[in-house]
């Protein structure tokens, strides 16, 4: 059965620990990961903290090191340096515990031909030493999830990309892990696969799996990612939940706002802003766009000021660019 | 989980599970005609070698020595002649077919690229190669076995014992286990089927051939050491496969009948060597030549039982085939143990390393083809980024002028 794992259900700290153990809230933990081919460090000092519930996006351009890193997490890399826990377990030190929590999608489809998507999955439940009985409901159930029950009996090699993908996530999925690791699910599928397979993982995540996904494409991301990490030349640059990165960020965001009135009500916002700290420019009738520096409660302060001077507002929207934005916001200086 | 999930789980470690690795192997491989037709065609070219020998034999026999059934019958010497040739073919047919199997193993695992995929799970590296020697063996193990009624005819004709054929099909298994297990050893650490193919079977012929041509030269390096009476063994033909199948078989030299394990047995210790004299009956009809003890051919035609015994009785042979299975099992537990260490997370062959020019995708964007160093320049700091994406197209130089346009 596809149930929630034991744990990642109650993901709220038990008040009795006290906080003292991070074991049940963070499911990944990543400390100063070195991890170097030759003359190329394609990890370098990362850190990364993935919270035990919900979808992690790691975003970052290809060879930024997201996949080295996923590499470690699942116990398939040896790393020069650092610290990895999944769940409290090292991949280091003990591989097998941790690859019973972590379910695994690189980035490629490994193809057993010969074998029918039943056979195929039911090979991989096998590795993991479930009994014949468990794996044809465990089978049969995932076969259901990632809608591929039609295709049960099709040999895997007549799969379209998209149902290859899809296959791909049910066998991440056989042995029921805590921690999903997806490694660019979603590269190379056309728009609807790709929708598609977004509505798998937000199910997935409903059901209490913690999900661990990477992409160079950010829109994949930004609608179901809770919290994302901006990877680029091996480091992360931020990570948290997008609005935490954005405010935590010095940089300038902008807000429209609407004014109601004549020349002299614009005119007068504009003076409000400005002595606020807020430098503004009118780009349309009654349409002043303004920018500012700081998090949520500056914006807040800042309408408040208006309203308090008595500009009449209609509207008062920060301008979000998104991820996209966020990415090249954080990674601005780093770029070559 | 309740106690009852306790002892099912109890009641499931006691059975018997089949390696994962193995079990898929075998339905993989195993479906559909194919092991059908190979073990036809298979069958079909063994049973034409074999009316071809029985043929040639019974030619050569009756028409050169005068052999004919009424006074002296050629039964017991072709049975042998038979079986001994039959069984090298068997060898011969395992050597040639073992390396190709196996030495797909490992390395057809990475080319499909999912022995990653096997890593991550709870498989142990070393069961992942004993599943793999499991089904490389079972595969020789099926043509083995399927050869085995030819065999039986042999013993229609006589001159061979059930324990000679009992030898042969311990040897010829133990070669194919070897076999199989330098294959994936070498399969483990290749990054290319194609490659672990050829050099496996650069093995296997420096085994079969190569030992050959080491026998020579140690021949002649020791030849001091050649004297009279004393018995020199070559360690190089140690190494040789067929060499431990001619004593497992009992080969006989007699100079009627060549078979492969005969040329063999001639580096075999004189107490394990048996040769037959082809003579006119004289006094009781025993030549006795001393060292491996002679028996006279016309005694055995007689009773090719009776002669078979005495000649077991009176030598005390040394278990040089047993030696011979016993390195080549050795050479072959070497290459699984060096298998199932490289098939450890982050061993293997070298990754190769990934282009590093890819760059983020913004949506909407097709992937920016590169043409050198084509990057619009970053946003400086404090630039103010619109809300507009995707960023403006970078324009590349025109292509150049050879190109149709």
């Amino acid at each position: 059965m596809i149930g929630p794992p034991p744990f990642a259900g109650d993901a709220a700290p038990s008040p009795i620990d006290g906080g003292g153990t991070a074991v049940d809230t963070v499911a990944v933990e990543v400390r100063d990961l070195v991890k170097q081919y030759g003359a190329l460090k394609a990890v370098d000092d990362l850190d990364l903290t993935v919270p035990t519930g919900g979808i992690f996006g790691l975003i970052g351009p290809n060879g930024a090191g997201k996949t080295t890193t996923m590499l470690a997490i699942v116990t398939l890399l040896q790393y020069d340096r650092g610290s990895i826990t999944v769940f409290g377990a090292d991949p280091a030190r003990d591989p097998y515990e941790v690859r019973r929590l972590v379910g695994y999608m690189p980035d490629f489809f490994g193809l057993y031909d010969g074998l029918t998507c039943r056979e195929y999955l039911d090979f991989f439940a096998s590795t993991y030493h479930l009994e014949a009985a468990t794996r044809r409901a465990q089978v049969r159930d995932l076969l259901q999830l990632v809608e591929l029950d039609h295709k049960a009996d099709t040999d895997v090699s007549g799969l379209s990309r998209g149902m290859q993908q899809r296959l791909s996530l049910a066998r991440a999925l056989v042995h029921d892990p805590k921690l999903l690791v997806l490694d660019e699910p979603a590269s190379g599928l056309d728009p609807r696969a790709r929708v598609e397979l977004r509505e798998i993982l937000l199910e997935l995540s409903r059901m209490g799996h913690t999900i661990l996904v990477s992409s160079h494409i950010l829109a994949e991301l930004e609608e179901i990612c809770d919290r994302v990490g901006i990877i680029e030349a091996g480091k992360v640059l931020a990570q948290g939940t997008i609005d935490e990165i954005q405010s935590g960020l010095a940089t300038a965001r902008t807000v429209t706002v609407r004014v109601l009135g004549g020349e002299e009500a614009v005119q007068m916002a504009v003076d409000t802003l400005a002595a606020a700290g807020a430098p503004a420019t009118v780009v349309a009738a009654g349409v002043i766009k303004a920018e500012l520096t700081g998090g949520d409660e500056a914006a807040a302060d800042l309408l408040a000021t208006l309203v308090g001077a008595g500009v009449r507002i209609t509207d008062f929207r920060e301008e979000r660019g998104g991820l996209e934005r966020l990415f090249l916001s954080v990674t601005k200086g780093v770029v070559r | 989980m309740t106690s009852q999930g306790g002892l099912e789980t109890l009641a499931g470690k006691r059975r018997f599970v089949l390696n994962p690795v193995l079990r898929r192997e075998l339905l993989e491989r195993w479906r559909g005609r194919r092991a059908f037709v190979v073990v036809t065609i298979y069958l079909t070219v063994l049973m034409a070698i074999m009316l071809l020998l029985l043929w040639m034999g019974r030619t050569i026999l009756t028409n050169d020595f005068g052999f004919n059934e009424q006074f002296t019958d050629p039964g017991p010497l072709l049975g042998r002649f038979l079986m001994e040739n039959l069984v090298a073919v068997v060898l011969l047919l395992v050597l040639f077919i073992g390396p190709g199997y196996a030495a797909a193993q490992v390395s057809g695992e990475r080319e499909r690229k999912t022995l990653g995929l096997l890593q991550v799970t709870l498989v142990r590296p070393w069961s992942i190669v004993a599943g793999k020697l499991g089904a490389a063996v079972a595969w020789l193990m099926l043509l083995i076995m399927a050869s085995l009624p030819l065999g039986a005819v042999a013993f229609f004709l006589g001159g061979i014992t059930l324990a000679d054929l009992a030898r042969a099909l311990v040897y010829v298994v133990g070669i194919a286990l070897s076999v199989a297990a330098i294959g994936i050893g070498v399969s483990s650490m290749t990054r290319r089927t194609t490659a672990s193919i050829v050099v496996t079977y650069g093995l296997v012929l420096t085994l079969v051939v190569g030992t050959l041509f080491a026998t020579a030269i140690e021949a002649v390096v020791r030849r001091d050491e050649f004297r009279v009476g004393d018995e020199v063994r070559l360690v190089s033909l140690m190494f040789n496969p067929f060499f431990g199948l001619a004593d497992a078989v009992r080969a006989e030299q007699n100079f009627m009948l060549p078979s492969v394990p005969q040329m063999f047995s001639f580096g075999l210790p004189a107490q394990n060597r048996r040769d037959v004299v082809f003579s006119e009956p004289v006094g009781g009809g025993f030549v006795d030549r001393g060292g491996g003890g002679a028996v006279v051919v016309e005694e055995r035609i007689l009773d090719g039982q009776a002669a078979e015994d005495v000649l077991d009785e009176r030598a005390s042979r040394e278990p040089v085939w047993l030696q011979v299975l016993g390195i080549h099992l050795a050479l072959g537990a070497g290459a699984m143990v060096f298998a199932s260490r490289r098939v450890q997370p982050g061993r293997g062959p070298r990754r190769r390393r990934r282009g590093s020019d890819e760059r983020i995708v913004v949506a909407g964007t097709p992937p920016v083809p590169t043409f050198g160093q084509d990057l619009p320049p970053p946003p400086a700091p404090g630039t103010r980024i619109d809300a507009t994406f995707p960023p403006p197209e970078t324009s590349y130089p025109p292509p150049p002028d050879g190109g149709s346009g």
